[in-house]
C-alpha cells in the first residue's frame, strides 16, 4: 500500500504500532504472533519486506527479544511486540539489553492473566511492565498510548528515548486499544537530534577506526571499550544509575483533564482513562468537582503532580483494568495524605474475559465518594 | 607507563586476528615472520606501552589463548 505523509488512514491500534515504526524509520521487526496483537505482526510481515525492510518470525518470544538483542547491537531501530505469556519469555532478554545498553523497542499490548489468562484484553502487566520484571532490577521507559493515533505517535518518541538513553523502552497498550479502529494521520515526528552511535557493532570496515566493537550480555564483567570502557561491575552500575536519574528527572508525561478545582481525582492510562473521561463529563454537569491525572509515562511515574494535588486535599480514585497495580504507584505518590479507591477489573459490566470497565461502574463509585 | 600486558600462548593462537580487530590502542598484529607450531600467523604483543589491560583481547579470543595482566601498585615501607 502506498502511503505518503499527512495521509489519513482508518486502522486498528496494532497496525498504528506498526506505521509508527516505519515512520520512525524502524529497519527491522522480530516477533512472535499472540493474540491480541496478531494484526502487528501480520502487518510487520505484509508491509516490511515490500519495503526493502527486515521481518522475522522468530520460533517464540524468546527468540523475538535475543533476535533484538543482535538487531539493536548493529544500531539498527529495531522493535518487538508481544503480549500475555509471550510479555514473560522476554523477561530474561529485557534485562540483558539493559545490562548491554542497547536501544529497542517492545510493544506490549496487554491481555488478561495470569498465566495464558484470557486472549482478550486487560490491564494486567503493569507492576512487571514498569518494576523491571526481569532479573537485577533494571528500570525502562513505559509508555502508554490511550488512542490509535497515540499509539502511531508514541512508537516514534519510543525509538528516540531508546536511542538518547540506550536502553529499551515499552509502548504498552492493551487488547482494547489494539482491536480499535480510528482515524489515523501519518506523520513523522521529530524530537531532536541523537549522539552517533559509535558503539554498534558493524564490522571493522566499517568503524572510522577500523576497532571492531563487541557488545556483550555481561557489560561490567566483561571489558567492552571502546564505548564506555568500563573497568568493572560499579562502573556499569553508576552508569546505569546516573542514566535512572535523568529519565526520572526529563522523561516524566503525563496529561491534565479538569485538575484544578476538583476534590476527586482519578488516575488512570490507556482505554480506561477514556472510559473515565466519560464519566467525568456526565459528572461535571450534575456539578461534581472531579478531574483526571492521566499518565502518559507509567514509568517514569508523574509522582510530583499527585503530591502536589494530595496536599491540597484532593481525594484519588485509581480506574484501571486489573486487580490494582497502578494503586500502587499513586499510593506512593499520596503518601498516606489522603485516601486511594479503587475501581478494579471486578468492576467489569460483563463478568466474562469480554467484559469491560465501563463509565457506569466509574460511575456508581463516583457517587459513592462523593454524596 | 603500561598499565599490565598480555601472554600470547602460542599453541593455542590461530591467527585469527580477533585480538588486533578489538585492541582500541592497536597494541597487538599479526607477525608476517613468525608463526606458530601449527603454521598460522603468530599474534604479538607489540605496543606494551599503550596497554590498559581492558582485557578485550582475551575476552574476544575463541581459542583462550591470551591471558591479561593487570599492574597493581603495591606501597612498601
Amino acid at each position: 500500500m502506498g502511503v505518503t505523509m499527512g495521509e489519513r488512514l482508518f486502522v486498528i491500534g496494532n497496525e498504528a504500532l506498526g506505521w509508527g515504526a516505519l515512520n520512525a524509520g524502524c529497519e527491522a521487526y522480530i516477533g512472535y504472533p499472540i493474540t491480541p496483537q496478531n494484526e502487528t505482526t501480520e502487518w510487520f510481515a505484509q508491509e516490511f519486506p515490500r519495503r526493502g525492510r527486515v521481518f522475522v518470525q522468530s520460533q517464540s518470544e524468546v527468540g523475538s527479544i535475543n533476535i533484538l538483542f543482535g538487531a539493536a547491537a548493529t544500531g539498527a531501530r529495531a522493535m518487538t511486540s508481544t503480549s500475555g505469556p509471550g510479555w514473560g519469555l522476554m523477561q530474561e532478554g529485557m534485562s540483558h539489553l539493559v545490562n548491554g545498553e542497547l536501544p529497542a523497542v517492545i510493544s506490549l499490548v496487554q491481555r488478561g492473566g495470569p498465566g495464558a489468562g484470557t486472549t482478550r484484553h486487560g490491564q494486567m502487566d503493569y507492576l512487571s511492565a514498569t518494576r523491571g520484571g526481569g532479573q537485577g532490577g533494571y528500570k525502562n521507559i513505559v509508555l502508554t498510548p490511550a488512542s490509535v493515533q497515540e499509539s502511531h505517535d508514541f512508537v516514534q518518541l519510543a525509538f528516540y528515548l531508546a536511542d538518547k538513553y540506550r536502553n529499551p523502552v515499552i509502548v504498552m497498550t492493551d487488547g482494547l486499544l489494539g482491536q480499535m479502529a480510528e482515524p489515523l494521520e501519518l506523520r513523522t515526528l521529530d524530537f531532536g537530534s541523537l549522539p552517533q552511535k559509535d558503539w554498534a557493532v558493524r564490522g571493522r570496515a566499517n568503524q572510522p577506526d577500523g576497532i571492531r566493537r563487541a557488545v556483550s550480555a555481561m557489560q561490567g564483567l566483561m571489558p567492552t571499550p571502546p564505548h564506555p570502557p568500563y573497568t568493572g561491575f560499579l562502573d556499569l552500575l553508576k552508569v546505569l544509575d546516573e542514566k535512572y536519574r535523568k529519565m526520572e528527572e526529563s522523561e516524566v508525561r503525563y496529561e491534565t483533564y479538569l485538575i484544578e478545582d476538583a476534590e476527586l481525582i482519578i488516575v488512570a492510562y490507556g482505554y480506561t482513562a477514556r472510559v473515565a473521561k466519560e464519566a467525568i463529563k456526565w459528572v461535571r454537569r450534575e456539578g461534581f468537582k472531579v478531574g483526571m491525572i492521566r499518565p502518559l509515562s507509567v514509568w517514569p511515574f508523574p509522582y510530583q503532580i499527585i503530591r502536589e494535588k494530595a496536599s491540597y486535599g484532593c481525594r484519588f480514585l485509581v480506574v484501571e483494568d486489573s486487580l490494582g497495580q497502578l494503586v500502587e504507584d499513586v499510593r506512593i505518590g499520596v503518601q498516606g495524605r489522603t485516601d486511594v479507591h479503587l475501581v478494579g477489573a471486578l468492576a467489569r459490566h460483563d463478568p466474562s474475559d469480554g467484559g469491560m470497565v465501563l463509565p457506569d461502574s466509574v460511575l456508581d463509585e463516583i457517587y459513592r465518594l462523593m454524596k | 607507563m603500561a598499565k599490565g600486558e598480555i601472554a600470547i600462548d602460542e599453541i593455542y593462537c590461530r591467527g585469527c586476528g580477533y585480538c588486533r580487530d578489538f585492541c582500541p590502542k592497536k597494541c597487538i598484529t599479526l607477525s608476517e615472520n613468525n608463526f606458530t607450531p601449527q603454521g598460522y600467523r603468530l599474534s604479538c604483543f607489540v605496543n606494551p606501552e599503550a596497554c590498559t589491560a581492558c582485557g578485550i583481547c582475551s575476552f574476544m579470543c575463541p581459542h583462550h589463548a591470551i591471558e591479561v595482566y593487570k599492574y597493581v601498585e603495591v606501597k612498601t615501607g
